[in-house]
């Protein structure tokens, strides 16, 4: 009986049941109070003037569509690195991705900080520029898995020795915002970056499940793959570029936001098991719905305030992962 | 033969630190020499952090690693006393070209040392005990300041008169400033606390950073005549505009700063906000509001300033608009 779900179809019908309701936690709870009527009334009435109307379709829902977003691109790309790299200490940082964003983020706010599209433009391109230099490094040896841990770890090094250097020769205020943007924050999405986002994250994610089945194979190991006439390095590149693009995306809109891309794709192995045709979809599902809820949390417990979401999903995560590994074990 | 080759250079050593020591010590000997006559007796002091501060006499050479106690300093007419600051230091305009030692929660130990301080001057939540250890391993004197509320900064300021020997002028400035808070309470009174207008303080924008009202802004809103909307608790709470629009205050106290240059126009894209409509988006420079520092005078100023307007304001539509506003807000989103 205990979570004996594995096997059956049910897993689609709860992740989708997991989002919805997260989806309506976020956009019904906060600081304004409403009423589950009122929020059917005004989500079916956009234009209408006063407070909730304005709180909901201008506050709320943006958030919650960039809380899923970030959610669904850290859990399939943290899928796929835990997959490719066969560790399950992958997380979506693993590849320098996050030092490199960082770094262009910094740049942005000492520099350009009065522009608003400096800092999401320059933390994208540090992290592209953060995995062009581990992808040049890794290239020459077939794309190794340690080669790639390595390099990946080395350039994160580099770029945060060049950060804190930056950030003491940075006026105070540059400083304050970097260090509030490397918390990661969901309330300073650009709203018109949003469908773009989105609609690169979801390709990205399709490509990546259209490998699901280049994903088992990696898992067993790569000399089983090499056996099956897989090209490891080409397809190791191809993930690692695919899966590293949207984690960059996720984090120029969000900043570094932490522990879903670890934890989401590990409850989903231990709930449904390790097939990548069904973890990727549940874990792109679950990671949404969980940055969603765990945002609606932290608006919501010490309202008017705010508590930083970071906090909130290592909070209610880690608990949860702990009894999920100590009923299965792994 | 060997004996005497040795004797020789332990011989020239000696000379050596013979003539290098009187050296080290005549080099700072220009400021010690200013000290001699008030060398009388050493005077104590108690700091910030409750240390016993024993100085000999009147301090020469003072490194400040405070930026409003460099204001201050300035405000005292002591500057000449000062022969170092820190990064952060940028009020008045000429304490910039003083020697900076860094960043003042990280000064380098090093660029204190070489500018010889007979008195280095710390705020006590930024200095750490190492800092704190080093500093007087190297028999440098420190003291601790803490403004963290009106009442606080008055007695900063006379102590540092104090310390520094310009009591007349100390005595004359924290006057001013107990006058200006007098006055101010004075003229709160009078318009009563009934429609006191309902103040957001902003310290960040992004994200949205809020002074409570356990705080010097907090305090010095209070004794300008506003009601703080944060609720008691944490001090520098983190909030969202959903918060705002919840709380609708009166007004909305933003600071320039050169990542957000032009901090009103964050809010004027929320057209329901009462503040946005009656024009009450203020603008006012952080360093009138969070550096206990001679400036907060204007501050205060300023947020009365703000405060008379938005009453003015207030008044008006009550008359103009009656209370077409007050309809549309819900009892629960004023408290």
């Amino acid at each position: 009986m205990q979570l004996g779900i594995k096997h059956t179809y049910l897993w689609l019908p709860l992740c989708l049941i997991f989002l919805g309701g997260a989806v309506v936690a976020g956009l019904m709870y906060g600081t304004v109070p409403l009423t589950a009527a009122e929020l059917v009334d005004i989500l079916f009435h956009p234009h209408s003037a006063g407070l909730k109307s304005t709180v909901v379709w201008q506050l709320r829902l943006p958030r919650v569509g960039l809380a899923a977003l970030v959610g669904m691109a850290l859990a399939v790309s943290g899928t796929v690195f835990q997959a490719v790299l066969r560790n399950p200490l992958a997380d979506p940082y693993i590849l320098g991705v996050s030092g490199g964003a960082a770094l262009g983020a910094v740049l942005a706010l000492t520099f350009f900080s009065a522009q608003s599209y400096a800092v999401p433009s320059l933390a994208f391109c540090g992290a592209l520029s953060a995995l062009l230099l581990v992808y040049l490094v890794a290239r020459a040896h077939q794309a190794a898995t340690h080669t790639l841990i390595l390099a990946g770890v080395m350039v994160g090094s580099l770029c945060t020795a060049v950060l804190m250097f930056l950030l003491l020769y940075s006026p105070a205020d540059p400083m304050r915002n970097a260090l509030f943007w490397l918390a990661g924050n969901l309330a300073r999405g650009e709203e018109r970056w949003l469908p773009y986002g989105a609609g690169v994250c979801v390709i990205l994610v399709l490509l990546l499940w259209s490998r699901a089945g280049l994903l088992d194979v990696f898992t067993q190991g790569e000399d089983v793959a090499a056996d099956l006439g897989v090209d490891i390095g080409r397809e190791r590149l191809f993930l690692f570029c695919a899966a590293g693009l949207l984690v960059a995306i996720a984090v120029a809109l969000a900043g570094l936001v932490g522990f879903v891309g670890l934890v989401v794709p590990h409850a989903i192995r231990l709930l449904w098991g390790a097939g990548h045709t069904r973890l990727i979809p549940a874990a792109a599902i679950v990671g949404a719905g969980f940055l969603v809820g765990a945002d609606a949390l932290a608006r919501t417990v010490l309202a008017p305030a705010e508590v930083p979401v970071g906090v909130v999903t290592a909070l209610v995560g880690a608990p949860f992962f702990l009894y999920l590994l100590r009923l299965r074990g792994r | 033969m060997h004996i005497t080759r040795h004797l020789r250079s332990i011989l020239i050593l000696a000379c050596g630190l013979l003539v290098a020591v009187p050296g080290t010590w005549s080099s700072g000997g220009d400021a010690s020499a200013a000290n001699l006559p008030t060398h009388a007796a050493p005077i104590t002091y108690t700091d910030a952090l409750g240390r016993q501060v024993q100085l000999d006499g009147t301090p020469q050479r003072v490194v400040s690693l405070v930026p409003s106690v460099t204001e201050t300093i300035y405000a005292l007419g002591a500057e000449e006393l000062l022969v170092g600051v820190t990064d952060f230091c940028n009020y008045p305009p000429q304490a910039q070209d003083k020697k900076s030692v860094g960043a003042y929660n990280n000064p380098s130990i090093e660029a204190i040392a070489l500018l010889q301080p007979d008195l280095v001057i710390i705020a006590a939540d930024m200095a750490t005990p190492a800092l704190l250890q080093t500093l007087l391993e190297l028999n440098i004197p420190v003291y601790s300041v803490y403004p963290r509320s009106l009442k606080a900064t008055i007695e900063m300021q006379r102590n540092l008169g104090a310390v520094l020997g310009y009591t007349d002028a100390s005595a004359a400035l924290a006057f001013e400033l107990e006058q200006a808070l007098a006055q101010l309470q004075l003229e709160v009174e009078q318009a009563g606390t009934d429609t006191a207008p309902r103040v957001l303080l902003t310290i960040m924008l992004v994200p949205l950073l809020i002074a409570g009202t356990d705080t010097l802004p907090g305090e010095m809103l209070t004794c300008a005549g506003g009601v703080n909307v944060a609720t008691p608790g944490s001090r520098y709470p983190m909030w969202n505009m959903e918060s705002v629009l919840a709380l609708d205050p009166d007004i909305i106290v933003v600071s320039p700063h050169p990542g957000t240059p032009a901090p009103r126009d964050f809010f004027l894209r929320f057209e329901q906000l009462r503040a946005v409509q009656q024009g009450n988006i203020v603008e006012i420079p952080a360093d009138w509001l969070q550096r206990p520092g001679p400036r907060i005078r204007k501050g205060l100023e300023a947020l009365r300033q703000a405060i008379k307007r938005a009453m003015k304001c207030a008044m008006e539509c009550d008359v103009t608009c009656g209370e077409t506003r007050t309809s549309e807000k819900s009892d629960a989103t004023r408290h």
